[in-house]
């Protein structure tokens, strides 16, 4: 047994209470993502989807410009989105089609405008949304943090063991 | 910015953490599921040796093949004992049913519906509230009980029994079925003598599925292995895909694509046809579950959409021109029904005193359905395969069951192993035995006599 690796950095001492509680209490701190560049919004075109990996080569990710204002979506029209392109039903990963992300496996469908959000199928997570930072002066877009447990994982940030 | 909590990792059951297995509380495709609790504080290690899994966590799973453990399926209660557990539940590998940890939106949500006081759950209702004035007041369950009794018995001994009435929940509340709620059954119609209840979400004691239900098709009918078989799969009135989604998902669609010959060739006769399977759909809404099927071959699939309340008549048309034909499945009906009731539903159902075009060209006017697409319904449910085999179908009204035995099955023979236990058990035998026994043909084809009026 052990306890929680991120806990136990961020929380110290004075959170031994969430330590006990787990990662349901814990605050999660963005900083432990890395900052990874995966375009820039002057290449972006409204509905073509760009793969990207994030946090690690072995996490594809999904970006996406989707021509209408969405929940945290970045740039001037507020409709740059970025999500965990591994389905939250069974890992199989999504698809870009007519303004949502569909699943190939199950037909589960999520919409990129509304955080995630699951309105068909057989998911039950929302899709974790990719935090966007946006340079202004050179359009470069990075990748900062998820939002939500990528599927296949216990942790999104993998053990550097 | 999330709208909800989210999080970055998952809490990891220890080896030795409590391990159960369960059966999903939603619908009743009866998905199974591991339990894993364990006392808050402690958390299981990523190598296959420190976790209750048994699996190597330290790197992401494989996608439809790798353990199945989402944000949803982790909750965190306060036990009898006082102390707080980690609650994990996750669709188990080894099912006949979720094939492959295969799981719905709800059963990834069963952790979830533990109580918490952490969560939404913390809304829940501990106590009953009476209403007082304009405020609702927390009263103790004796204080309740009490009142609820004291009201009925004040109505029950003023105006009668038929003053009461009750709406419930029901899987066995009038004797049939599973009697999950006898006891609510008793109270409600022996010792009350209630006249009128209503159940689930309908108006009164009936069924939601009249077309199908009153021809003797009954809800809560199926088994997987029928949906992995069958030639033809009827859905009326039935969205399978989001209603029974791992059903569907891991029987239905994977006999649609072929995925499921060796099952076939398990329990098909020596030389009969494994034919690609073919969906009737009857909706009056083109349902997910028709728009993945069409999207995975058109020419498979056939949609019947009847105008509102109309397909109890549609039901009567699809069966009289497998009359006509001559395909009903005559070994069933001989070995399996008394034949007590057969006139009449010739008369009635059939409408047998009507002439074909008559009967027909008056279902397409009631139902709004083509005729070719009424004939083409009753060929792919019931015109025999090559070689005479009889077409195996699998029908499926809101939940599914066997058309040719849904028609017969008022006149089933009491005792026979049909009605034996009920409805539930009457399903496991369908599609194996929908035709006589084993090694007989379908009855050929007879073109029948129009009846002397």
């Amino acid at each position: 047994m052990k306890v929680s690796r991120r806990s136990v950095l961020k929380a110290g001492a004075a959170g031994a209470a969430l330590v006990a509680l787990g990662p349901s209490f814990a605050q999660e701190y963005p900083e432990d993502y890395p900052l990874t560049v995966i375009g820039n919004v002057n290449d972006l075109e409204v509905g073509q989807a760009v793969y990207f990996t994030y946090p690690d080569g072995r996490s594809q990710g999904i970006l996406v410009k989707l021509g209408k204002e969405a929940v945290a979506g970045v740039g001037p029209e507020r409709d740059i989105v970025a999500y965990s392109a591994a389905c939250t039903h069974m890992g199989c990963g999504v698809q870009y089609k007519n303004e949502r992300f569909v699943c190939p496996c199950h037909n589960s469908m999520f919409d990129p405008a509304v955080n995630g959000q699951v309105y068909q199928g057989l998911a039950a997570t929302y899709l974790p949304q990719i935090g966007l930072r946006l340079n202004d002066q050179t359009g470069e877009l990075s990748a900062a943090f998820v939002e939500g447990v990528i599927w296949g994982r216990v942790d999104n940030v993998l053990s550097q063991s | 910015m999330a709208l909800y909590d989210r999080q970055n990792e998952l809490p990891i059951p220890p080896k030795g953490a409590e391990k159960r297995n369960t059966v999903c509380q939603y619908c009743n495709v009866g998905c199974g599921y591991e339990v894993y609790t364990w006392p808050v504080g402690t958390v299981g290690g990523t190598a296959p040796s420190d976790n209750a899994f048994g699996v190597d966590l330290s790197v992401p799973q494989n996608p439809l093949q790798g353990l199945v453990y989402t944000e949803s399926m982790h909750s965190v209660v306060t036990n009898r004992d006082g102390r707080r557990y980690h609650v994990v539940i996750v669709p188990t590998k080894d099912s006949a049913i979720n094939l492959n940890g295969d799981h719905s939106s709800r059963g990834g949500s069963n952790a979830q519906t533990l109580f918490s006081e952490s969560r939404g759950t913390q809304e829940r209702l501990k106590y009953p509230l009476l209403r007082v004035g304009d405020d609702f007041q927390a009263i103790t369950w004796d204080e309740a009980l009490t009142l609820l009794g004291r009201v009925i018995k004040g109505v029950y001994d003023t105006y009668g029994s038929d003053q009461l009435t009750a709406k419930a929940t029901d899987h066995g509340g009038a004797n049939g079925g599973f009697g999950n709620i006898y006891a609510m059954g008793r109270l409600f119609f022996t010792g009350l003598g209630m006249e009128y209840v209503a159940m689930h979400n309908r108006p009164a004691y009936n069924s939601e599925v009249w077309g199908s239900r009153d021809r003797g098709v009954h809800e809560l009918h199926y088994t997987a292995e029928d949906a992995r078989v069958c030639d033809t799969l009827v859905l009326w009135g039935a969205n399978s895909y989001e209603t029974a989604s791992v059903f569907y998902t891991e029987h239905m669609q994977p006999n649609f694509q072929g995925a499921t010959q060796p099952d076939k060739r398990e329990v098909f006769d020596e030389g009969e046809p494994i034919d690609p399977m073919r969906l009737v759909v009857v909706d009056p809404r083109r349902t997910s579950t028709l728009t993945i099927m069409e999207a995975i071959d058109p020419d498979r699939t056939l949609h019947l959409r009847p105008n509102l309340g109309t397909d109890y008549v549609l039901a009567n048309a699809v069966a009289r021109v497998i009359w006509e034909r001559g395909w009903q499945d005559q070994a069933t009906i001989d070995n399996r029904t008394d034949l007590t009731t057969f006139e009449d539903y010739q008369e009635k159902s059939l409408q047998l005193g009507k002439p074909l075009d008559q009967l027909l060209g008056e279902a397409e006017e009631i139902t709004g359905v083509p005729r070719a697409q009424i004939e083409q319904a009753a060929e792919w449910i019931a015109a025999p395969k090559e070689g005479g085999f009889c077409n195996r179908r699998s029908l499926t009204s809101t939940k599914r069951d066997d058309l040719e035995l849904q028609e017969l099955r008022h006149h089933r023979r009491p005792g026979s192993d049909g009605d034996v236990g009920g409805q539930y058990r009457a399903t496991r035998y369908r599609v194996r035995t929908a035709r006589g026994s084993p090694g007989e043909l379908c009855t050929p084809p007879v073109p029948r006599q129009p009846p002397t009026p």
